[in-house]
């Protein structure tokens, strides 16, 4: 969350086709969580033995770590949004977990755009702060997990 | 060892770790593949020093991932990690070590949940902070 004070007047660099576009949400996405990407990834980062033996075999009941939810979404079908200045660097991200996640698991994906705030100095100046969110909700539309991401549009470079 | 709502203090420091993302570590992160739409940054060391990174850099997820499993195996199953919220500072380098480190913030108790906040860190080799995260943990009713 941006720590400067937040500005709302004449030079805003939020235009009216921005603000409508906050809380517009995309076409969702449904996917199963698979196992060979699942253990690609937990042998990279050196998982539990036991973690790894259970996905080799194709166990659905054992709880995967939550960064397994990087090999369905990493961030697909952000919301388009209007009049951004043109350098952008991402200030943050992550993932709020309801529930555990499983191979098999079948996740629809919806991605939303949270807000979007203004901000007056700091590293990069007069900046915008764009909050996305991608929802993923299980088979029974049960919420398992809300990825952010936010990201800072800004209309000068660093050097320049 | 399980930690335990009961035993955790405000204040606690979390063992420092250090972990080194190597570019295969990297690639399996990005699907093992660097698609089209990837950034070079993380791939193409030349462009990577052209824009004044001093090599191929570190994914975001890659650092969230690292952080969620230092927290979840320091956690030894006693409690599960409900959010992890990560603000990035400054880049950190491919095939270079990254200094984790973590604190108790905060335990409460909320809408009948046991819950505690940590703070996380990483930094660089150097000392430079790269990342500072927040968590929250929820822990099984004593």
């Amino acid at each position: 969350m941006p720590d400067a004070a937040m500005t709302e007047d004449a030079d805003s660099l939020i235009t009216p086709a921005m603000r409508a576009a906050i809380g517009r949400e995309g076409a969702s996405i449904t996917r199963t969580i698979e196992a060979e990407p699942v253990l690609r990834l937990i042998i990279a980062y050196d998982e539990d033995p036991a973690i790894i033996a259970a996905v080799r075999r194709g166990d659905r009941s054992v709880a995967l770590p939550p960064y397994c939810l990087s090999t369905i979404t990493s961030g697909e079908g952000q919301i388009q949004v209007p009049d951004l200045p043109p350098h952008q660097l991402l200030a943050a991200d992550g993932w709020s977990i309801s529930a555990p996640i499983h191979l098999g698991d079948r996740l629809t994906i919806t991605p939303r755009l949270a807000d979007i705030q203004e901000r007056i100095g700091g590293r990069v100046g007069h900046s915008l702060f764009v909050h996305n969110e991608w929802v993923c909700v299980n088979a029974d539309r049960e919420e398992v997990a809300r990825m952010l991401r936010t990201m800072t549009y800004f209309p000068q470079g660093w050097a320049e | 060892m399980a930690i335990t709502f009961a035993a955790l203090r405000e204040g606690d420091l979390l063992p420092v770790q250090e972990r080194t993302p190597t570019h295969a570590l990297v690639l399996a992160t990005m699907g093992g593949v660097f698609g089209p739409g990837t950034p070079r940054q993380f791939f193409d060391p030349e462009y990577a020093r052209g824009i004044g990174l001093g090599g191929t850099i570190v994914p975001a997820p890659v650092k969230w991932n690292y952080l969620e499993q230092y927290l979840r195996r320091w956690l030894g199953g006693g409690g599960v990690i409900r959010r992890l919220q990560v603000s990035h500072r400054r880049p950190n380098l491919q095939e270079h070590p990254m200094i984790l480190r973590a604190s108790v913030v905060r335990k409460y108790e909320e809408h009948g949940q046991r819950l505690a906040d940590f703070e996380l860190f990483i930094d660089t080799p150097e000392g430079d902070r790269a990342v500072r995260a927040a968590a929250t943990v929820a822990f099984p009713a004593g």
